[in-house]
């Protein structure tokens, strides 16, 4: 990460089933890359825009989708370099754009890498440096816990193998290398290619049984639901506790913010998943996003429902309330305003190029969007949130609220923390009286689905080399380079290195030297 | 730490009261006539391949240079087998030359047998050996030494190196003072002043010799031992360890049977190492082919009750691919042979080297061994084969420039670095005489990249990991293999060379020559269609060979016959003026077009590679603060920190290499750095 020249791209979104998902493209390459995904031109585009339009890819499992994609132009981005975002609907959609865009030649971020290229290009000042050290190191922590966690458990044990397997076909080409004129007998190539290809179908099947993972860690999930605008990413941002300066003071900076954890107690932490999308049900654009919200919601252990709080007394009122009327409290809420994306609210979306606000959701009542939840939970617990208390005269329209409602609300100011203890110690009650859930089955980061699928990729070319050559000298040093590299993808997953085996691996099985 | 030999104990009783330790510096300095003091800017300390190599370079680029050696007629001695080069090793020759070395044109000028290994492979991975004329290869390093501006050879040992406030200052020697053989009366101590020392000790510090139960301390064989040096680099803060390493029998040649050995000739066409040298023309002489057998492995059984490696005499560690006879016949039970290569060493000289045959068994079990050996029945040894233990110092205790950070000016280069080999030796020889005299200079020291040469991934390798064994090159240690070829070195490093000022002119011309050739050939390449493809995407096939087209071009130029076709077309015209060209340019400077076809052939491998280098580039420029204390780095990782101050990496790249530092770690060490940079300014 601390390679601040070349373009680094990332899902911004933590895994999990959001409600859309972002893929982040920052440095030099990081138009054309877009460009060779997005469907419209982004040359003449100035910077600080969105647009419209239709990301695809091709290859094996081709598709095309709705995406909108904003652009930030440096030096006019939060790293100073051309940036671009694309948000999709759902994580499946930008797994396979960030599959197409590392292929294309940008690089895999790292924990916290766009951070520290802000601070590098003097984005940020002394006094957040050491916080954004904090943010990498927790970050890094997180993905080591979970990394260790694996090496424990199933992958480690299902790749091992396979590696072995591939560390002794290196091996044994290296040695055709290394030690030319040691008189060594050497394999026949084809019986190498042999088994460099089973372990090709190993690995191969370890990618077809195990599953997407979801969460880096078992902590308990959290959904938070609402109308557009009722403050829920705010209200993420509060409860998770990132620190505002750093992540939004820069436009484009907070909308990875769509899940987060969140500590509510000294031993309890849970991730935040804005459930975003769940209203727009009947545009075609957010339909995946719809899904994906409605998956979040469903595998929660618990649901905030949020409720913007200075429109209380008027939906209160009127339970059926036109789209007018939605749209006009939209508007005096500051909503979709330029300065309102890019100065404080994360997850707002810039004005579009062509001047159209973004599609209109169908509206709906917080009594039609609640039944909907509560129809996907089931069992789950779920607290209702009144957000922007800070902006109410008086507090009568909540009363109002909870009895149109039917339920308690509890009322909270992002701004000034007003409720958000009571709210945490709520949410941990309700939280423990839930079991935690126990997923079956081997869950795969994409990182470590790439890694594997690399490995093959890289071990199927080797194959290939092999099985042309007649004598294990003929193409060795190519054989070489792909074998090395399929083992040097899967030892981002099993943390093994590579070079100290290789030459064990010769010592203890041939007889070299002089 | 390894264990100590018995010398090595011996040495740091208080030298004063030891009856047959050497004579201290404090003793001396009274039965000497007069502190005589001279100075200069640079003295090294060994003449093996690591010195010869340092005073070589740090004398052609202008320093006062003293070369001590216990014997200046043993400057430049192949101790082991008398080969230069190999894979691996026959690329650091090439890069030593390309940076204005020696070794290359010495291994040229003084071969009796050239081969390139791995020649049926790709050329990424071919590598130069020859067999030489140990004699006359060392022949040749004393007179180009003996040439060398500002280089005095003083016959001497080195005793003391003397350090004032961190920084070296002088070194202390002894030497006989009539030529006679050293004894208390017979010596004066002379004392050197410079401002940097490089040490390139080899096997002599505290050197312990094992040949059966017989055990006595020596460097070679019969070369006396340096033990002062070792407690003087002790005193400095420089940790000394263990490290083991064997030779074979000598026999004398006609005492050998060769009818019933396996000729093994040279290549039909030598081809040098030196990019300066055009062609080879010598009569190539064969080495012999032999193996072991199962009589031969049933005496050394018997005998291994007898072995040093097997009953403790022998603690230190050896290197795991250069194994005694009697360790591989012990691991490899299940094999009833072990090749044996008698290799001649020299013209001049009946002595045979018997490669294959390291031992440390006793001189009886010696002669039934090789008497056991077929075409060896009646071979006459002259020299019995030994193992050494010898001190060195984990190179992790030096900077990438091969300087140790426990005091400024000295540099370590060759064995005491815990590596084995000439190349290798010679290698860091190069590179610690060419830091030192930058250093001097007031310049920042050169240190190659991981990309940019095997002698770059092998320091890197040093300093960053250190070693267990002694440290041979091999080819896969690089992860840039096929960019570190033998063909490339030059490119790779000739205008470094040039920079630093040890390329000389006629190098210089010579490597411009073959640039220009290259760029002119790479455009007509890509110009010139054959069949419907460039000729630089028909190279890029594996099964294409530049000689092959070259003739199908010869062919169609016959066809054109000698003139322009009549202007008929221009096109036409034209292409048969660039196939005249480029053959033309073939015949002149082939190496320049077999590198361009080597080039190609890599092409989509190479990219990748490059990629990879650059982004590691980009770290490798961001030099740590020498006096960076990591415990004041908030954030990092107790393993990090722990690890990092131990090794305390030059640059954020070799951070990033240092066993058990994460990329994170590296991150917070940028903020850190720039949190400072800005805290100061």
């Amino acid at each position: 990460m601390f390679h601040t020249q070349d373009t680094i791209v990332a899902i911004s979104s933590a895994a999990g089933p959001a409600g859309r998902a972002i893929v982040r493209l920052s440095g030099p390459a990081a138009i054309a890359l877009a460009q060779g995904v997005f469907f419209a031109p982004l040359a003449e585009l100035p910077g600080f825009r969105a647009v419209t339009g239709v990301v695809g890819v091709g290859g094996d499992w081709p598709f095309q989708c709705p995406a909108r994609l904003y652009l930030f132009r440096a030096p006019r981005s939060y790293t100073r370099q051309d940036v671009v975002e694309l948000h999709v609907p759902g994580e499946v959609i930008a797994e396979a754009l960030l599959r197409e865009l590392l292929s294309a030649g940008a690089r895999q971020a790292q924990a916290g890498e766009f951070t520290a290229r802000a601070f590098f290009a003097g984005r940020l000042d002394l006094a957040k440096a050491q916080a954004v050290a904090d943010i990498i190191d927790a970050e890094a922590d997180a993905q080591l816990r979970s990394a260790v966690g694996m090496l424990e458990g199933e992958l480690s044990r299902l790749c091992r193998a396979p590696a072995d397997t591939l560390t002794q076909a290196l091996a044994l080409v290296e040695s055709s290398i290394d030690f030319a004129d040691e008189h060594i007998e050497l394999e026949n190539p084809a019986v190498l290619a042999d088994r460099v290809a089973q372990a090709c179908a190993s690995l191969q099947r370890v990618l077809q049984e195990s599953g997407q993972w979801v969460s880096a860690s078992a902590q308990p999930h959290v959904a938070i639901a609402g109308a557009p605008n009722a403050g829920k990413s705010s209200l993420l941002n509060a409860l998770s506790g990132l620190d505002r300066a750093i992540v939004s003071s820069v436009a484009g900076t907070t909308r990875d913010v769509l899940s987060a954890p969140a500590r509510l107690a000294a031993d309890l932490e849970v991730i935040l998943l804005d459930a975003a999308g769940l209203e727009r049900s009947d545009d075609p654009l957010w339909q995946t996003a719809n899904r994906s919200a409605r998956q979040a919601v469903a595998a929660a252990q618990a649901v905030l429902f949020v409720v913007d709080a200075t429109g209380a007394d008027v939906l209160a009122q009127r339970p059926g309330a036109t789209a007018a009327e939605s749209a006009a409290v939209r508007e005096s809420t500051g909503a979709n305003t330029p300065a309102n994306a890019a100065g404080v609210a994360p997850l707002m979306d810039p004005p579009l190029m062509d001047g159209t606000s973004p599609a209109q959701p169908l509206p709906m009542t917080p009594q039609q969007l609640l039944r909907g939840i509560r129809d996907l939970i089931a069992r789950s617990p779920l607290l209702v949130v009144a957000t922007k208390v800070d902006l109410l005269e008086s507090r009568t329209a909540l009363a109002g609220l909870a009895q149109t409602l039917g339920q308690e609300v509890l009322p909270v100011s992002s701004i000034t923390s007003e409720g958000l203890d009571l709210l945490r110690r709520r949410l941990a009650n309700v939280l423990a009286t839930q079991a935690t859930p126990h997923s079956g089955g081997l869950l795969l980061h994409g990182r470590q689905r790439r890694g594997i699928g690399q490995a093959v990729a890289a071990a199927r070319q080797a194959c290939e080399i092999l099985t042309r050559s007649r004598t294990l000298a003929d193409e060795a040093e190519l054989a070489a380079a792909e074998l090395r590299s399929a083992l040097h993808h899967l030892a981002e997953i099993t943390g093994q290195v590579v070079s100290e085996d290789i030459l064990a691996a010769i010592f203890s099985r041939f007889c070299i030297g002089k | 730490m390894l264990p100590r030999g018995p010398l090595g104990r011996l040495s740091r009783i208080d030298p004063k009261t030891a009856g047959n330790a050497r004579p201290t510096c404090w003793q001396l300095s009274f039965c000497t006539i007069s502190g005589m003091v001279r100075t200069f800017d640079i003295v090294v300390i060994g003449g093996g391949h690591a010195g010869a190599a340092a005073a070589w370079a740090a004398g052609r680029m202008g320093c006062r240079v003293a070369l001590v050696t216990l014997s200046a007629g043993g400057i430049a001695q192949m101790s082991c087998n008398p080969a230069i080069g190999g894979v691996g090793k026959g690329q650091i020759v090439r890069e030593i030359d390309a940076l204005g070395g020696l070794m290359g044109l010495a291994a040229d000028a003084t071969g009796i047998q050239f081969r390139m290994l791995n020649r049926s492979k790709g050329p990424a991975v071919w590598g130069p050996r020859c067999q030489s004329d140990r004699h006359a290869y060392a022949a040749f390093v004393q007179a180009a030494l003996a040439q060398t501006p500002n280089l005095e050879i003083l016959e001497g040992e080195a005793t003391d190196i003397i350090a004032d406030s961190g920084h070296v200052s002088g070194v202390k020697i002894i030497r006989s003072r009539g030529g006679g053989a050293m004894d208390a009366s017979g010596q004066e101590e002379l004392t050197l002043g410079c401002r940097a020392v490089i040490v390139t000790a080899g096997t002599f510090l505290r050197g312990l010799m094992h040949c059966g139960e017989k055990i006595w301390p020596g460097g070679r064989y019969d070369e006396p031992a340096a033990g002062a040096l070792s407690l003087s680099l002790e005193n400095l803060g420089v940790k000394l360890s263990r490290l083991k390493t064997g030779t074979c029998p000598r026999i004398a040649s006609e005492s050998i049977d060769y009818s019933r050995c396996q000729r093994q000739d040279g290549d039909d066409v030598p081809l040098p190492f030196s990019y300066l040298t055009e062609r080879l023309e010598l009569e190539q002489t064969p080495c012999y082919l032999t193996a072991t057998n199962a009589e031969v492995h049933r005496i050394i059984r018997e005998n291994l009750h007898r072995a040093p490696m097997f009953t403790g005499q022998i603690q230190a560690a050896g290197p795991r691919y250069c194994p005694s006879l009697e360790t591989k016949i012990d691991r490899f039970a299940d094999k009833d042979s072990h090749p044996i290569f008698i290799e001649p060493e020299g013209r001049s000289t009946n002595w045979v080297y018997l490669n294959g045959v390291s031992t440390s068994l006793p001189p009886d079990v010696q002669e039934r061994i090789v008497h056991g050996i077929v075409g060896l029945e009646n071979a006459r040894v002259l020299r019995w084969g030994y193992a050494i233990e010898y001190d060195f110092a984990q190179p992790t205790q030096l900077h990438p420039t091969l300087d140790a950070k426990a005091v400024a000016g000295l540099y370590l280069a060759g064995q005491i670095n815990g590596t084995t080999g000439y190349e290798e030796a010679a290698a860091q020889g190069l590179l610690a005489g060419i830091n030192a005299a930058l250093a001097l200079r007031g310049q920042e020291g050169v240190i190659l990249r991981r990309d940019q040469g095997y002698i770059g991934v092998m320091i890197d390798d040093l300093v960053t990991r250190g070693v267990l064994e002694p440290y041979r090159m091999f080819t896969s240690r690089a992860e840039h293999r096929l960019l570190l070829r033998s063909d490339n070195a030059d490119r790779r490093l000739t205008e470094l060379g040039r920079q630093i000022g040890l390329v000389d002119e006629r190098r210089w011309e010579v490597f411009s020559r073959k640039q220009a050739v290259m760029q002119e050939a790479g455009g007509l390449m890509s110009g010139i269609r054959l069949e419907n493809k460039t000729l630089r995407q028909r190279l890029a096939q594996p099964e294409v060979t530049l000689e092959a087209l070259m003739q199908s071009l010869r062919d169609l130029a016959a066809q054109d016959g000698q003139a322009p076709p009549a202007a008929e077309s221009e096109n036409q015209a034209a292409r048969w003026a660039k196939v005249q060209r480029l053959l033309e340019l073939y015949r002149e400077q082939p190496t320049a077009l077999e590198g361009l076809a080597i080039d190609y052939r890599y092409a989509g491998y190479v990219e990748k590679e490059l990629v990879e280098a650059a982004r590691m580039a980009e770290l490798e420029a961001k030099r740590i603060p020498r006096e960076l204390d990591y415990a004041g780095v908030l954030h990092l990782r107790a393993e990090a920190r722990e690890r990092l101050s131990e090794i305390r990496p030059a640059t954020l790249a070799q951070a990033l290499r240092v066993s058990g530092v994460t990329p994170a770690d590296i991150t917070i060490l940028m903020i850190h750095m720039q949190q400072a940079r800005e805290g100061s300014a």
